[in-house]
């Protein structure tokens, strides 16, 4: 029975995320004409369900300055009830080349998305590395983390939802 | 006590540099000779790349800056046209200009160090048709009674006997550190090894040659392997005050237009010309026409404005090494060029500006003309440039920006609406 609940209050709460960040983004997506090449990858969702970080990839359509060859990449970005309020990280290619710089600094972890970027201020978007190479990006809202390893399968997602953990 | 010789001597050698005055030649920036005439802009640079052309017309009449004067516009032959109020000479061929300086405030402003003083000496000749002491203030008091020296330099602004002692100190002192340095500057070790990856934007292109930065740096003379001038074989800066915010971009429209828009395709000529643009950033020299991308044309930008800053001393501008990578190629390039160490290499301020936060950013002063933009567009392709200014209101505001684009088929001016843009990273030289 417990088990029912729980996967119940997974689905809700998985459904509640995808849909504020979908709420978020549509327009926006929609108007760039990016929508149809977004896969979600990682969201991590506020204890009170009002906010959300989600790991976005986007397929071979991301050009480093306009004019160049069209590549995958990734980023990171806000969901909010309020719209005009959300915000988006760098934009991460997902080639050694670029993402090789993301762990320059050891002592100092590069952040995709945090109150500088416009984020809550009690949420970031950390890369994590291990021998100078990404390995996870480490979403944090409050005192909820999600660690969503790279690199990222576009056939899967992960979903750190308070409900699912209840 | 030899080393404090010939501190003495080059100091006698740079003296008259460091203390150069900037003036306009034709609206061209240049500097004052010692009898402080204007010399021309092509004034002792050697034409290696044809860049003089665009100082002179198809008839070899020199060109008036266009920017200034309008298209067209040519005064006299290079030959006999040297020391000459070439300013007043191109204000009587362009009667438009006139008229604009008199209407356009805007324009009066933005040109008023190049035109200010010319406008003053062609209306005092024609004062009564121009009645240029007469109603409008702007112009009788900004246009007719502009110095005839429109520009000092950093040097003269400090003011007096002090600011020339303070002058003398600094050039002893940077003359004795070049000897103290010797050239064992220029032959040590690249501490940054070879240029990793690809190049700058050809992403992913089978067809792009990238030859590693010290293969194509091998080709220039010894002496040209500092950024730091001094015992370069280099031609001098004509001045050491560094250039900023609207000056800036005045100096960035003279830069060569429709050479193209090049992102792709890049091979060793494209690259060897895109190292001579390189160098002649670095010496404040007429920078030649060459394909470009967005990060290439602000790298020639950055070079630019860092020059006459103490930055310059310390850095290495050559295509592959630490400068160019962060502002180049990496993707987090404006903190990592300007912001402070660790991560970034310190050589300012930045800031991350959502869109939506736009409008309290810029109560801040936050972006100002002359920044180094980011731009992070909503369908994730970036665009590295150097801001101007915002025109229109609401979902109508534009960015107006300098880069290398391919709406301008190379480097120019160009504006793209705010809508589109999901956010902003500015990037700001500080001394």
């Amino acid at each position: 029975m417990k088990l029912i609940i729980a996967t119940f209050l997974f689905y809700v709460g998985a459904a509640n995320a995808l849909e504020l960040c979908q709420n978020s983004w549509e327009t926006t997506d929609r108007e760039a004409g990016i929508s149809p090449h977004l896969k979600s990858v990682c969201v991590l969702e506020s204890t009170d369900q009002s906010y959300a970080l989600e790991v976005v990839l986007y397929q071979k359509h991301c050009q480093r300055f306009e004019g160049g060859a069209e590549l995958d990449c990734f980023f990171v970005r806000d969901c909010r009830t309020d719209q005009d309020q959300v915000v988006s990280g760098l934009t991460i290619y997902d080639i050694p080349e670029y993402t090789a710089p993301l762990c320059a600094t050891q002592e100092q972890p590069m952040a995709l998305l945090d109150s500088s970027s416009g984020a809550r201020a009690d949420a970031s978007a950390v890369v994590v590395c291990d021998s100078k190479r990404p390995t996870q990006i480490k979403l944090t809202i409050g005192n909820r983390e999600l660690l969503c390893p790279y690199p990222f399968d576009p056939n899967s997602r992960q979903l750190d939802l308070p409900n699912a953990k209840e | 006590m030899a080393v404090r010789v010939l501190a003495l001597f080059l100091f006698f050698c740079f003296a008259q540099d460091a203390w150069a005055t900037r003036c306009y030649f034709a609206g061209w920036p240049s500097t004052e000779n010692n009898q402080g005439k204007c010399r021309p802009p092509w004034f002792g640079v050697p034409d290696v790349t044809g860049a003089k052309k665009r100082f002179t017309c198809a008839d070899g009449r020199v060109r008036c800056h266009p920017t200034y004067y309008g298209p067209n516009i040519c005064i006299g032959k290079p030959g006999d046209i040297h020391f000459a109020d070439t300013n007043l000479e191109c204000l009587k061929n362009s009667p438009s200009t006139v008229n604009r300086y008199r209407s356009d405030e805007a324009f009066r402003r933005h040109s008023l160090p190049v035109l200010g003083a010319a406008y003053g000496r062609y209306c005092q000749g024609r004062s009564s048709n121009l009645n240029c002491s007469g109603d409008d203030p702007n112009i009788g008091l900004n246009a007719c009674q502009t110095s005839s020296r429109p520009r000092e330099s950093a040097l003269e602004n400090l003011g007096g006997t002090m600011g020339r002692i303070a002058a003398v100190a600094g050039i002893i002192g940077a003359a004795g550190l070049v000897l103290s340095r010797g050239s064992g500057q220029n032959s040590s070790p690249d501490p940054d090894g070879q240029m990793q990856g690809r190049y700058g934007t050809n992403e992913g292109s089978g067809s792009a040659p990238e030859s590693s930065a010290p293969e194509t740096m091998r080709d220039l003379p010894e002496g040209r392997r500092t950024a730091t001038g001094g015992a370069s074989s280099l031609p001098r800066r004509s001045s050491t005050e560094p250039v900023g915010g609207q000056e800036f971009l005045d100096r960035l429209r003279e830069y060569p237009q429709n050479c193209g828009y090049a992102f792709n395709n890049w091979n060793s000529d494209k690259l060897r010309q895109l190292d001579q643009a390189i160098e002649s950033a670095q010496r404040d020299g007429a920078i030649p026409c060459h394909p470009s991308d967005c990060a290439t044309a602000s790298y020639l930008a950055l070079i630019e404005r860092l020059q006459g800053t103490p930055h310059a001393q310390n850095l290495d501008f050559r295509r592959g090494r630490d400068l160019y990578r962060r502002f180049v190629m990496e993707v987090n390039s404006i903190e990592r060029t300007f912001g402070p160490s660790p991560t970034g290499l310190g050589l300012g301020d930045f800031r991350k500006i959502p869109s939506n936060q736009l409008d309290s950013h810029l109560q801040t002063g936050w972006p100002a003309p002359g920044d180094f933009v980011l731009l992070n567009r909503n369908n994730r392709s970036g665009h590295m440039t150097v801001f101007s200014h915002f025109e229109g209101e609401g979902s109508n505001r534009r960015i107006c920006y300098w880069s290398s684009n391919r709406g301008t088929n190379g480097m120019g001016m160009q504006c793209e609406r705010m809508s589109t843009i999901g956010s902003i990273h500015a990037g700001r030289v500080q001394q």
